[in-house]
């Protein structure tokens, strides 16, 4: 603690980041901290990031700043040259299973055949058969015991396979336990911008070219972090230890060490040691080879060594952020906050001044980790993935989006909302406008569904009509006698028929009845099986059906209409996010102004062009058709 | 080969400096005979065909097809020909043939019994035309075949989203890369190499979300 009061007063040396100096020499200047960010800045979402397919899990950025590489959970990597803007695929994620709707439909008919006939038996023959009726009623029991009540019935139908596969694909993401995104990682060489390595679930992929193209290399083990070492040595973090590449992680070795089978959150280097944070405490080594344990075996999920005192760094717990100063003889609770979920720890610019990170937000020390700020204004999704530090200044990848600190007025972080300052009535008429334009498209309005409830009042009309004709004439040869007999008629029903119609419809028609030796003339095999089955159902039904990755039979249009509404529900939420994004970000650069030069002003109209194209294909075009000022 | 493409390329660049330019806007005028955002999108619209006039006509179909009835047609036509025929012992002939005043031996009687006899004949035509309609006018509201066609129609509308943002997205990295290359014209080979490929990178994408229709609209093409 003593060298925490000196780091106000005397600027220290800092280290290069991942380049260990000769021991003894005396720590670079660090320049002291301005001001902090808690107090005038904001965070802002970069526009069109939120629209990932997956979560975010991992980012990372080039030395030289050209590349940017993001990783989602699914394994897709993206990449970025303009500084984290826009990103394009340069890795397909680990593709999931296709789920065969016919395949789906069979089983549920199958389970629908299984039901009808176990049903039969049942009412033919008791409950003797009990284990058989133990097994379907063990089986609708849990089904709707896990589930909704919107989601019991396609769980009892699709059975086990779908759920199998959708497992198996988890596990495969989830290999080694990783699905909630620590245990996969995209990293950049930091001498070496053109190598770049990232961890995904099946395994070990490297770039030569910057992130452009990549090719596996290690499908034994996947990675957590990566730490560069003079001479082209590398060390991945992965969940079972520590492997090594000798030669800028084109091999990889897996040594025995005191960190096999623990699974490691970090690395960092400084003083000629490396340390390494995992699950069973926090380990150093001076050689890579020989690894032991600093402090007790608890869980260690980040390390950040102080460039500004020789010995120090923070460590994130599970109990909040931790600090030696006599290099990890002693650790001290830093903070009085509860910092729960910690994943990273990121040196900012100026001395002393730390970001702690994790699934609660950010947290900001600009006292080298004695007292934290939440850093969380403008910050709509708290769970932070990565944060990469540019220029002193941290950029945030969260599980949906990624996000910058930019300058906020103070007046503004008492209104909720954008950053952007205060709007005026029309124009939030003009985004209400967008919004409901952009949720209710074809396909997206909710009105038709909601028609169901009018449903049971309206009813099933059945007209019928009938004529007939009938010439009958009887000779009798042993009397001379001649009867003969005309017949001509015609006979009119109408119903209607309210609700589930089983009975009254299922019936034959009065007019079927009058004349129903004519009719047996008229009748063919295919309308009497078509009308037996009328006659059994009630009505014409298709039986089962599927809608997404859910099987519905009859009468269960409630809850097939409940659980598109759902879906739609959500997808309407999204859109109306990127809406609201994209049209405060409009907001914001025309608020901004072009910059001076050409260039800027060339990438402003570009930024502005894009966003209104982002706005129009939301809206079918609405947003340019308005009168909303025009990007050129 | 790839390095004599990319030589190719780099030298068909054109080359200009931002000195060049006084304004952003003579900057983008540079790519006007270039489809525009909204052309590209319309490009993207019809080839992937999830244009919103197909889901409206489609919801519209659903819904309609609970308008028309279920029309049932039958007409049945029978031509029955009956004959009777009967056996007779000899007493029942005498006993008929007395009541009508003529009188047979015993012996014709005899000969004339058991039968079988045509005794009559009956003709039976019928003719008969049934037709029923039935309305489910509770489907004009909801049914299982609308929930289904909403559905679909939602997957159409986040796979249009999803195309035209990602064409969006290509579009304008492809324009900011060409104004990069437009205004930095001396950059290292290596570099220009690189980006020129990523240019004819980004316009294949463009083409595969267009069926190639980018590529026919850029000029000299």
């Amino acid at each position: 603690m003593a060298g925490l009061l000196l780091l106000a007063l005397v600027a220290l040396a800092q280290d290069a980041p991942g380049a260990a100096p000769p021991p003894g020499a005396p720590p670079p200047l660090v320049p002291l901290l301005e001001a902090p960010f808690h107090s005038t800045e904001g965070w802002v979402e970069e526009r069109g990031t939120s629209s990932f397919q997956s979560r975010l899990v991992s980012m990372s950025r080039s030395a030289d700043g050209g590349a940017w590489l993001l990783l989602l959970e699914d394994g897709t990597l993206l990449r970025s040259i303009d500084g984290a803007r826009t990103w394009s695929r340069v890795l397909r994620g680990i593709e999931a299973a296709e789920l065969d709707e016919e395949q789906l439909l069979l089983e549920g008919e199958s389970y629908a055949g299984e039901a009808a006939d176990e049903a039969a038996e049942t009412s033919t023959e008791g409950l003797d058969d009990s284990s058989d009726s133990e097994d379907y009623a063990e089986g609708s029991q849990s089904s709707e015991g896990e589930a909704t009540p919107a989601e019991a019935p396609s769980e009892a139908s699709t059975g086990g396979e779908a759920a199998i596969d959708a497992q198996d694909i988890d596990a495969l993401v989830d290999r080694d336990g990783e699905l909630d995104g620590m245990g996969l990682a995209v990293w950049f060489h930091p001498a070496d911008p053109s190598i770049a390595l990232a961890g995904r679930g099946d395994g070990l992929w490297r770039s030569v070219d910057g992130g452009m193209h990549w090719a596996m290399v290690d499908a034994d083990a996947s990675a957590t972090c990566f730490l560069a070492m003079p001479g082209g040595v590398i060390l991945a973090g992965t969940a079972r230890g520590l492997r090594t590449s000798p030669d800028n992680g084109a091999r990889w070795i897996d040594a025995v060490d005191a960190t096999d089978g623990a699974r490691v959150y970090a690395l960092d280097s400084r003083w000629g040691r490396v340390f390494a944070a995992s699950d069973r405490g926090l380990f150093t080594s001076e050689d890579t080879l020989r690894w032991r344990r600093l402090g007790a075996a608890d869980p260690a999920y980040a390390v950040l060594s102080d460039p500004g005192w020789e010995g120090g760094f923070w460590v994130a717990t599970a109990a909040g952020v931790m600090r030696t100063d006599d290099m990890g003889q002693s650790f001290l609770p830093m903070g009085r906050q509860s910092m729960p979920e910690l994943r990273g720890l990121s040196a900012l610019s100026g001395q002393g001044h730390v970001l702690a990170w994790g699934d609660d937000g950010a947290w900001e020390s600009s006292d080298g980790g004695v007292t934290w700020h939440s850093l969380a204004y403008g910050l709509r999704d708290p769970h932070l993935r990565a944060v990469v530090v540019v220029d002193g200044r941290p950029v945030a990848a969260t599980s949906t989006g990624v996000w910058r600190l930019q300058p906020v007025r103070l007046g503004a972080r008492i209104a909720p909302g954008p950053v952007a300052p205060a709007v005026e009535a029309s124009a939030q008429d003009q985004l209400a406008t967008l919004v409901r334009v952009a949720t209710t498209r074809a396909g997206l309005d909710l009105d038709t569904l909601h028609g169901l409830r009018w449903r049971p009042f309206l009813p099933t009309v059945q007209l019928a009509a009938g004529a007939w004709q009938g010439l009958s004439r009887d000779s009798a040869y042993l009397t001379g006698q001649t009867d003969q007999d005309e017949q001509l008629g015609w006979s009119f029903t109408a119903k209607l028929c309210f609700g589930g119609c089983v009975s009254l419809l299922g019936s034959a028609s009065e007019v079927e009845d009058d004349y129903s030796d004519y009719a047996e003339a008229a009748a063919y095999d295919g309308e009497e099986s078509a009308e037996a089955h009328e006659d059994a159902t009630g009505e014409a039904t298709d039986d089962l059906y599927v809608i997404g990755n859910e099987v519905y039979g009859e009468n269960a249009e409630p809850l097939a209409a409940a659980n598109v509404a759902q879906k739609v529900r959500n997808y309407r939420f999204s859109v109306a996010d990127q809406v609201v994004s994209a049209w405060t970000a409009v907001r914001r650069l025309q608020d901004a102004g072009p910059p001076e030069s050409l260039r800027g002003s060339v990438d402003h109209m570009l930024q502005l062009a894009e966003l209104s194209a982002r706005l129009d294909l939301y809206t079918d075009g609405a947003y340019s058709r308005a009168s909303i000022p025009e990007s050129p | 080969m790839i390095l004599a493409l990319s030589l190719a390329l780099v030298s068909s660049l054109p080359v200009a400096s931002a000195a060049e330019f006084s304004s952003p806007e003579e900057v983008l005028a540079s790519f006007k005979n270039e489809p525009s955002i909204g052309e590209v999108h319309a490009m993207a619209l019809d080839y992937s065909k999830t244009d919103s006039r197909y889901v409206d006509a489609w919801l519209k179909a659903s819904k309609a097809a609970a308008a028309l009835p279920r029309l049932e047609l039958a007409y049945g036509y029978k031509n029955g020909f009956d004959t009777d025929y009967g056996y007779y012992t000899p007493e029942e002939i005498s006993d008929d043939v007395a009541e009508d005043g003529e009188v047979l031996t015993e012996d014709d009687a005899s000969a004339q019994a058991y039968g079988p006899f045509e005794t009559a004949q009956a003709v039976d035509i019928d003719h008969a035309a049934i037709v029923k309609a039935r309305w489910e006018l509770n489907k004009l509201v909801m049914s299982s075949d609308q929930i289904r066609m909403i559905s679909e129609a939602q997957d159409i509308v986040k796979l249009r989203d999803k195309v035209l943002e990602d064409v969006t997205r290509l579009y304008f990295e492809r324009r900011r890369l060409q104004v990069e290359l437009l205004l930095n014209p001396s950059g290292e080979m290596k570099k220009r190499i690189s980006d020129q490929l990523r240019l004819a990178e980004l316009t294949a994408q463009l083409d595969a979300f267009t069926g190639g229709r980018f590529s026919q609209a850029l000029p000299n093409k």
